[in-house]
């Protein structure tokens, strides 16, 4: 049986012999060793460990990288790591494992779920590898395989707050309520200040017609993290629920300002109204809520067509689009990742890297952004559009001298440049009234 | 030490939670009220025995998954030549192509006799020559001639069927009900401008000939049957009846408005008298339009709160029924979703809103495993509440492999009325352990005995008639004759007091999955033989009150009391 360590400090007084080794290269190493600590940490002595402590610099140098780029999102990046580490050590478990969470987030999960199958080969130990597979299973609807690998995980590696509660959640798909309740209450055993279990235990009692113990619950959770916009959606609905509508309204309303695209909040804002009489504010949400609705329904069937086809560029570019259409600028940067990761044309990369980086415009990310619209432009200098938004994203930074210099380097290669042109002229307006209106808009937009 | 505190604290938690739901929970709960009749309710499959056993729906499938292919059929009862013995019609299918040259009828008539059992008069009464790949049935008398005319909907062409005597004529053209090449479903007859004759409502699905039909996959590059997202819908057709046997369409307030319709009935729900329509829709916002006084709607879906399940989204809206079945007096609506979508309960809360409590009734999560079609409302236990039975089946016939937990072919579910508009699913034992390809679903006493029998169709099948052997408690069926009003007196409401309790049904046309009921209410009585009082409100706005009325048949012409 393998145990967790309590904390990621205790385990790094059992792996500090690493920071020890006077060769550079074994900074890798270290560096690795870390890494996996605090995604993971175990006791040594076991199989992955001790093919930790036995990796060359050069391997774990690719680990470290291939880390790196997967916490990035730059997933081809992180695949290619994990090629080169494989050529030197391909029963390396981590390696295997790394790549069954970066299949997983391309959505190839029959890959993702081969890789975990060879950690479990390799280390029939290794902590998590059982409880992704019951993550991928449960994503494609095999409720059961969930449970037995959760089960599993439980009785190999040992228990932990998130296999319960994913354990509790599967258990409620399939119909089985109480065993539902009884893994969401060992999980707040462990960790009485997990929200999201509150908040699923909440649904759960919800869905169950338990409304009254549903929101005190949701209540729970939302104490905890009192500006987190999905539990203040939750609560206000179940207020509704009971009947409750001014109780409801706060929530509700403020779910509905941050987050446009969000149907359920405007919806729900709309029936609120209602209820208190206010019919001409409640038509205003449900107009909201149609518009909201109808992009979904249009980013839902982009996510259907990936369903089908993961590997095709095209289809993550439209849901790119579609979601940042919904104003969904988090997610439909994962889109645009996502699809980077398939072999494109080099054009067609640029162009999706070119809308990543006007994602984290959007987002308010301006540092981001510039890092890559300037790496970008040292690609193709040629990029207008490139080239447009780097000024818009120097603005935003303050960088006005900066904004000017790249749009005047856009009129000099376009003179007829009609947005470049309106943007100078619009620049020492800007300065003068130093009023750049700065990005509010939060991109974990998870809801 | 530290452990066990914390479980000591989420136990407290929990029953700090309990007390609270248990002294909050909603005012007209009283669950500790006694029931007027503690029975289980069975039910002896007598479809052999009767004679249906030989009918077969058919899909018309050939290997092409083509869309219609999974929507059919319906089936009800309906007294075709007034014999006062109610007969069966089923939607019989047909192959493709579907034209005049298919081999099989659209409809098979079967005619029941005091005995229990039925024959075959398909052709006798001139449905053999109807040919088409048809979906929904339809009673009703709308030409006040006395005796019950049928529609049938289906892919391209529509029927009006004329009942002269027992003998149909299609009359579909001369009364102005031919002129579009459409896939209609659902079909609803109601007098919306309270001029004494039936109107027509006719719900459409989506726009599909052979020629469009799309390619769908759920695993790999096999086809399967696709859903209505893939496809344009088409809205619902208004008819008005112009009381010399033809039909005027005003459609004005129904186009434009979400289609793709499986389900649509009348109701009253704000009670003024004037009959309003209600219309599910498949992955479409679910409408509600209320009449505005003079037989012209205003569309107020969205704002009842009807449109959408409860986060706002458009749910996969089949089949539905619609009743009072609590305390509070006021209808509440149920509508059929797709598997993994909770069957919709929504119940009036005044003022034009009503709350969505799927969950609350008990009905939510135990309907969320299966795709529901049909939906029929009857007090089966004839203990004075309404009880839900739901047809159940998937489209996809390997569903299974992709989604678990859900089925092909489905159990029926049953859902006894335990008071305070909450709900009990019934064990699956006898019939209710048959997984079944269901689609319609009706009710009527066929045997006349006093309790709802049950009548399921399955799609590419069998029908089943289940005949209701609970053990015997009193009833009293109640057959309305308009005559100011229209001669089915569709729109009637009665409501009747026994044993202190109020009972309330609204005559209805339409409901369930493409599918025909009993139009008599049968109201349940318990053990008690009299009825304390009786409340008939006529469409025509007269007003019948009686009392002191034994448990049986009561016959009531309008105005002759």
């Amino acid at each position: 049986m393998l145990h967790y360590c309590s904390d990621v400090e205790t385990c790094w007084s059992q792996h500090q012999y690493w920071m020890k080794i006077p060769n550079p290269d074994a900074l890798w190493v270290t560096l690795f060793c870390l890494i996996i600590l605090i995604s993971g940490c175990q006791q040594p002595e076991r199989i992955a460990e001790k093919q930790r402590q036995l990796l060359s610099p050069t391997v774990a140098r690719y680990m470290v990288e291939a880390e790196k780029a997967f916490s990035r999102g730059v997933y081809e990046v992180a695949l290619a790591y994990t090629d080169s580490a494989e050529v030197h050590f391909a029963d390396l478990a981590d390696l295997h494992f790394l790549r069954g969470k970066i299949y997983t987030q391309l959505n190839r999960i029959d890959v993702a779920q081969a890789a975990y199958q060879v950690v479990l080969e390799i280390d029939p130990y290794y902590p998590g590898a059982r409880f992704d597979m019951g993550l991928n299973s449960f994503r494609r609807g095999k409720l059961r395989d969930a449970v037995n690998y959760y089960l599993a995980e439980e009785s190999e590696v040992g228990p932990s707050t998130a296999l319960y509660h994913e354990l509790g959640r599967a258990y409620a798909k399939l119909g089985v309520p109480d065993s539902a309740i009884a893994a969401y209450e060992q999980a707040l055993s462990i960790d009485p200040e997990h929200t999201t279990t509150y908040m699923w235990l909440g649904q759960l009692l919800e869905e169950t017609g338990d409304l009254h113990d549903a929101l005190e619950m949701s209540l729970a959770g939302l104490n905890l993290r009192p500006d987190d916009l999905d539990y203040q959606y939750i609560v206000g609905t179940q207020y509704f629920r009971l009947d409750s509508a001014e109780a409801a309204r706060p929530y509700l309303e403020t779910v509905a300002q941050h987050w446009s695209w969000h149907h359920g909040a405007q919806f729900n804002l709309g029936q609120v109204y209602m209820r208190l009489g206010l019919e001409d504010d409640a038509q205003v949400y449900f107009e909201r809520a149609e518009k909201a609705q109808q992009l979904q329904q249009r980013v839902n069937e982009a996510q259907n067509a990936i369903n089908n086809d993961p590997g095709s560029p095209a289809n993550w570019i439209e849901l790119g689009n579609r979601l940042r259409e919904s104003k969904k600028y988090g997610r439909a940067i994962e889109a645009f990742k996502n699809g980077l990761t398939i072999e494109v044309p080099s054009g067609l990369a640029l162009f999706m890297q070119t809308n990543i980086a006007t994602l984290y415009i959007e987002c308010g990310d301006y540092d981001e952004a510039i890092k890559r619209l300037e790496a970008i432009l040292r690609a193709d200098p040629d990029l207008s559009a490139a080239r447009l938004n780097l000024g818009v994203a120097y603005v935003q930074s303050r960088m006005p001298d900066a904004a000017r210099i790249v749009w005047l380097e856009l009129l000099d290669r376009e003179p007829d440049h009609l947005i470049a042109q309106n943007y100078l002229q619009q620049l020492d307006d800007w300065n003068q009234n130093n009023n750049v209106e700065k990005s509010t808009t939060d991109c974990s937009d998870h809801g | 030490m530290g452990s066990k505190w914390r479980v000591l604290q989420i136990s407290a938690l929990f029953l700090l939670a309990c007390f609270v739901g248990c002294s909050q929970s909603e005012p007209e709960s009283n669950d500790s009220e006694p029931s007027l009749r503690d029975v289980q309710i069975v039910f002896t499959d007598v479809t052999e025995a009767s004679g249906l056993g030989m009918f077969r729906h058919e899909t018309g499938a050939f290997g092409e998954k083509w869309f219609p292919e999974t929507m059919g059929a319906g089936g009800g009862f309906f007294d075709y030549n007034g014999d006062q013995i109610l007969d069966i019609v089923l939607v019989a299918g047909s192959e493709f192509p579907s034209d005049s040259t298919v081999e099989q009828p659209a409809l098979r008539l079967f005619q029941g006799s005091s005995e229990g059992t039925f024959i075959d008069v398909t052709t006798e009464s001139g449905l053999e020559s109807i040919r088409s790949y048809a979906f929904g049935v339809n009673a009703a008398d709308y030409d006040n001639d006395g005796d019950a005319d049928l529609f049938v909907t289906a892919l391209f062409k529509n029927f009006l069927l004329r009942n002269d005597q027992g003998f149909f004529q299609e009359i579909t053209e001369e009364a102005g009900l031919g002129q579009y090449r459409e896939w209609s479903t659902a079909s609803v007859f109601f007098d919306a401008n309270l001029d004494g004759w039936l109107d027509l409502y006719i719900g459409n699905y989506v726009q599909w000939t052979p020629e469009i039909d799309i390619f769908c996959t759920r695993v790999g590059d096999k086809k399967s049957y696709c859903t209505p997202e893939q496809y344009e819908e088409i809205s619902g057709r208004f008819y008005v009846n112009q009381g010399d046997g033809t039909f005027e369409e005003r459609s004005e307030d129904f186009s434009g408005l979400p289609g793709k319709t499986l389900g649509a009935s009348s109701l009253d729900y704000n009670k003024d008298r004037w009959p309003d329509l209600i219309v599910a829709n498949d992955t479409q916002n679910d409408l509600l339009f209320e009449n505005k006084g003079d037989g012209t709607f205003i569309e107020k879906g969205v704002t009842s709160g009807i449109a959408f399940d409860e986060n706002g989204r458009a749910r996969a809206g089949m089949g539905l029924e619609m009743g009072v079945v609590d305390e509070t007096g006021e209808e509440t609506v149920f509508i059929g979703h797709f598997s993994g979508e909770m069957v919709g309960v929504y119940r009036h809360a005044g003022s034009g809103i009503f709350i969505e409590r799927a969950a609350v009734s008990q009905i939510g999560r135990t309907s969320l495993p299966t795709l529901t079609f049909g939906m029929i409302l009857a007090d089966f236990d004839l203990d004075s509440d309404l009880d839900l039975i739901t047809a159940n089946g998937h489209i996809t016939d390997d569903i299974a492999e992709v989604e678990e937990g859900i089925t092909f072919k489905q159990l029926t579910q049953m859902y006894i009325n335990v008071g305070n508009g909450r709900f009990s699913v019934a064990e699956p034992i006898g019939v209710l352990s048959d997984s079944l390809l269901g689609r319609g679903a009706a009710w009527a006493d066929y045997d006349g005995d006093g309790d709802p029998d049950v009548l399921i169709t399955e799609n590419g099948g069998p029908a089943h008639l289940w005949r209701n052997d609970t053990e015997p408690g009193h009833s009293l069926t109640v057959q309305l004759i308009g005559t100011q009003s229209n001669k089915d007196a569709i729109g009637t409401r009665v409501r009747l007091k026994a044993n202190g309790s109020w009972q309330e049904r609204y005559v209805r046309n339409g409901t369930s999955y493409l599918s025909q009921s009993q139009q008599w209410p049968v109201f349940g009585l318990g053990m008690v033989e009299t009825v304390d009082s009786l409340e008939i409100l006529w469409p025509s706005g007269i007003l019948n009150q009686m009392s002191t009325i034994p448990a049986g048949m009561l016959t009531l012409i309008e105005g002759e009391l």
